[in-house]
């Protein structure tokens, strides 16, 4: 694989991967990641068949390293008080506040989290969500409808307090 | 995206509303991104050379360190007869008494006078 070719592929889907491993990770370390990522697809002797797979299973294993290496120093919620900057872009299109959406992601356990980031965002279908997590495609399923039913209710919650 | 089957339509609403966002954009600078990759490319390109030579060094290293010995050598003594052919007696030239009585074979060639053949009438001693 070539730069320009890789150029390619940064642009489809850095931002993506970036939100990926900020679910382990703070903004300046998932930088890292993905740009680390991006290196080792280079250098990759043969493409790999599917390489958006192959990205996103990169990154979740370079962030989990990543958690390891710095466990007991910084935790994601001590992360999240210090003001890093947001996940989502906010653009005048959006059906839902893009802080309100973050928030109730990380409220989610990591587990949901990552399911509903890489069906979401990573537009992927839940065999490929299933291979990336290694779970079976109910357990992946389950997480998902979980997830959403979650955030509805949070939702729900907070709309009825604000109407009160 | 996919629809998922199963979910209800409020979980659906949500779903899409999901989508509409956008991921925050990359912090990484693209340009800082392609000068790595054109180092590890250009990295990648120079490392042929030197690989091979290595490879090729360490090869004749170990072919000179592990050379397999020669077979030792047997010497066998044996007697060999070889047939020498007898030399042919050498001929004595025939000298006869007399004056000018030396056989004709061992006149010199050429028209070189000879002392024997001169004709002169003193005392021949050719012996």
């Amino acid at each position: 694989m070539g730069p320009e070719e890789l150029s390619g592929f940064y642009e489809a889907w850095g931002a993506r991967l970036q939100l990926y491993a900020r679910q382990w990770v703070g903004a300046a370390e998932a930088e890292d990641v993905v740009q680390e990522v991006f290196m080792r697809l280079l250098r990759e002797h043969k493409q790999p068949t599917n390489v958006k797979a192959w990205l996103f299973r990169a990154v979740r294993n370079g962030s989990i390293s990543q958690v390891r290496k710095e466990k007991g120093r910084r935790r994601f919620r001590e992360r999240l008080a210090e003001g890093e900057p947001g996940w989502f872009e906010a653009e005048a299109g959006d059906l839902i506040d893009a802080a309100t959406a973050q928030q109730l992601l990380e409220t989610l356990p990591q587990e949901q989290r990552e399911v509903v980031t890489l069906r979401i965002w990573g537009q992927m279908t839940l065999k490929e969500v299933a291979e990336i997590v290694g779970e079976p495609i109910s357990t992946v399923f389950s997480r998902y409808q979980a997830a959403l039913e979650t955030m509805r209710k949070k939702m729900e919650i907070s709309c009825k307090k604000k109407k009160d | 995206m996919q629809k998922e089957e199963g979910l209800t339509p409020a979980q659906q609403e949500l779903e899409n509303a999901l989508q509409s966002l956008q991921p925050a954009p990359v912090g990484i600078e693209r340009d800082r991104l392609m000068y790595r990759a054109g180092q590890v490319s250009g990295r990648r390109r120079n490392l042929v050379w030197p690989t091979v030579a290595a490879v090729l060094a360490a090869l004749l290293t170990v072919s000179l360190a592990y050379r397999p010995a020669a077979p030792p050598t047997e010497t066998i003594e044996r007697i060999v007869y070889v047939p020498v052919e007898k030399p042919a007696p050498m001929r004595q030239p025939v000298v006869t008494a007399g004056r000018g009585s030396v056989n004709q074979r061992y006149r010199p060639a050429g028209n070189l006078p000879s002392p024997i053949l001169s004709g002169s009438t003193g005392p021949q001693n050719i012996l």
